[in-house]
């Protein structure tokens, strides 16, 4: 059974079409990888993913249910965990304090009790504190639990960040170039925890990524997308010797460069 | 909203090992004062709590009088600290949250003949529903134009609800009799106090579970308090009614003290001074918030201590008392936008460290989290 299947969705901002038609899928434990150059509508899909968007046409399916209809934080609540391009952390409170924030699903007492002071919810805080600081012993990042977000650098926040998006206890993570800004070392670094992260949490993956050796690494299925639509899709290999591929990363006078019938096809290094 | 929920319990999380290169950071080493230490935090708190339990028990029935209304300020301090300081929405409406409380109390004792207690709960239900009606105009404007929208607000309330000559009994007032049992000044405020105690108890445990940090989250970066799972329109509605409760029962408290309510005392300047109260106080910080928002009620009296015989300016008519929040407010709020935009609350801060069992140190002193710019108007 499939996690997530987007079937044919697309969406109109005025006169720009950002997505056409596009559609993907997400088997269970599978790592799926979204490439594409700037402005491809990568993370217009995972605004129709998650939620941010509505699509003007097609359907978004999360864990064989219907969920297009449904807000931001009914699909959390469901099971989806995102990543953002820029960050999705409160910046002004202490990690700690992030991977409580993120916990809010999984509190098990309503906001009232909270207030009021029930004694059980004393009890649940602090058993929301232990299961922070376990994820954030599971990431390195046990010493900064009292450090303020704001003015960590930047590899650092990812890494907060996801902690915070496994603290909502999802089955399903979308990541956002989680490797922007990451030499080509770290970036393989991270491809072998995502790798052991989703054997430990049971986790499926579309990432939208653009270290290529990272995505051959770590990835089962590509989609590729351009101009708002797919392009093209399969295995790594399959997807880095297509010529549209190429073509849609290094532009036309790619296709000249290539002698006619060349099977050499460069890596794509973008 | 029921009180307990039952969600799955969430997996724990089993796993020691870590999966990524841990990040070292070298920690400061940790303070602990000693016996003699401790001994002078206690006495400080115990001077501080003599300050509030005691010496009103030693002045004259119009002092307290006074300082029940700075509790009572504190009060409606720590709800709009709930708008401007958890969801940074501007309330310029809020004497009309306070006075409807203050109505709705009254009329229920006064013409209904109920006891305080449902009359106080009554008006925290009422200012909970013109909450939540504002709340959800929030939803659709923020900013500058909502600043506006609780503006129209206040004053329609002044000229409409207020006019409502059974509910406020038009230009003469409406009776508001203390409570049996609470008769004297003195007992009054010492009811006051521990309604206090309670918002208190209620903002701090607010702040210390889901609501509160789903409230900061909202604050800051609704997209992201939605991929945590917040139902963001939920929750700016929450903190709107958890405002509206608390400024209902401050009106109440307020009519009670007076044993007498007249309309005029709700009028713009009084929005105004709980604006400028709550945030030369301290947005998000509690203790400043009930110090500014007293020091706001104690004013106008320690004009009257400084300058007995009015203050007077040579060239300048004499300046009554009632001007002196107008007047001193401003230059507050200028001197706490510009160098203290923590407020009272930042300056404190040392204080509180040190009480808290930390080394008193003026460190970090000169940030606060507070923007100017957290405020969306």
């Amino acid at each position: 059974m499939s996690v997530l299947e987007v079937r044919s969705c697309s969406i109109r901002f005025g006169g720009v079409q950002a997505a056409r038609d596009v559609s993907l899928r997400a088997g269970e434990w599978e790592i799926v990888g979204v490439i594409g150059p700037n402005g491809a509508g990568k993370t217009t899909t995972f605004n129709i993913i998650t939620g941010f968007y509505r699509p003007n046409e097609g359907s978004v399916w999360f864990k064989g249910r219907d969920v297009t209809g449904l807000g931001v934080h009914e699909r959390t609540a469901l099971g989806m965990g995102r990543t953002f391009q820029n960050v999705g952390l409160v910046k002004s409170a202490t990690v700690r304090e992030n991977l409580l924030t993120a916990q809010h699903l999984e509190a098990g007492y309503s906001a009232l009790a909270g207030m009021v002071g029930l004694p059980s919810t004393f009890v649940a805080e602090r058993r929301l504190g232990q299961r922070a600081e376990a994820l954030a012993g599971i990431l390195g990042l046990g010493d900064l639990l009292e450090s303020r977000v704001a003015g960590l650098p930047y590899g650092v926040l990812k890494r907060i960040e996801l902690a915070a998006v496994l603290a909502t206890d999802p089955d399903l993570l979308l990541l956002d170039e989680p490797t922007s800004g990451m030499g080509p070392e770290e970036a393989h670094a991270f491809g072998a925890t995502l790798l052991e992260l989703r054997r430990e949490f049971d986790l499926t993956v579309v990432m939208i990524e653009h270290h290529v050796p990272l995505v051959a690494q770590v990835c089962d299925y590509v989609y590729c997308l351009n101009f708002g639509e797919l392009l093209a899709e399969g295995t790594p290999d399959q997807v880095r010797s297509n010529p549209e591929v190429i073509r849609a990363y290094l532009g036309q006078e790619a296709e000249e460069v290539l002698e006619p019938g060349d099977r050499g096809v460069p890596e794509v290094t973008v | 909203m029921s009180l307990e929920e039952s969600v799955d319990a969430p997996p724990v999380v089993e796993t020691e090992a870590p999966v990524a290169e841990p990040i070292v950071v070298e920690a400061a080493p940790s303070f602990r004062p000693g016996p003699a230490g401790w001994v002078a935090r206690g006495l400080v708190m115990a001077a501080a709590a003599a300050l509030v339990l005691l010496f009103p028990a030693t002045r004259g029935n119009v002092d307290v009088h006074i300082y029940t209304q700075a509790v009572i300020f504190a009060i409606i301090g720590l709800s709009l600290n709930v708008l401007l300081g958890y969801t940074g929405q501007i309330s310029l409406g809020h004497q009309a949250f306070v006075g409807v409380g203050a109505f709705t109390s009254a009329y229920m004792v006064t013409v209904h003949g109920q006891p305080f207690v449902a009359a106080v709960g009554m008006a925290m239900v009422v200012g909970a529903v013109q909450a939540l009606l504002l709340g959800i105009v929030s939803l659709r404007i923020t900013g500058l134009y909502f600043a506006l929208v609780t503006l129209a607000y206040g004053t329609m309330a002044e000229e409409s609800l207020f006019n409502i000559q059974k509910l406020t009994g038009g230009s003469a007032g409406q009776p508001a009799p203390k409570p049996a049992g609470f008769t004297t000044d003195l007992r009054y405020y010492y009811l006051c106090l521990a309604f206090l105690a309670v918002v208190v108890w209620v903002d701090w445990r607010l702040m210390k579970t889901k609501g509160g940090r789903a409230l900061s989250a909202v604050r800051e970066n609704p997209r992201v308090a939605a991929t945590f799972g917040t139902d963001v329109k939920v929750y700016t509605l929450m903190a709107f009614v958890v405002a509206g409760v608390f400024a209902g029962l401050g009106g109440a408290l307020l009519a009670h003290n007076d044993t007498f309510v007249v309309r005029d005392l709700f009028n713009f300047q009084l929005a105004l001074v709980f604006v400028i109260m709550t945030v030369v106080g301290g947005l998000r910080n509690r203790t400043g918030v009930v110090i500014g928002s007293a020091f706001f009620a104690l004013i106008g009296k320690l004009f009257d201590v400084l300058f007995e015989n009015g203050l007077h300016i040579p060239g300048l008519k004499a300046l009554p008392k009632e001007y002196a929040p107008i007047v001193i407010g401003p230059m507050l709020l200028l001197f706490t936008l510009t160098r203290h935009p923590g407020g009272v609350g930042q300056q404190v801060r040392p204080l509180q460290r040190w009480l808290r069992g930390g080394r008193f140190s003026f460190k970090n002193t000169h940030e606060s989290e507070v923007r100017v710019s957290d405020v969306r108007a």
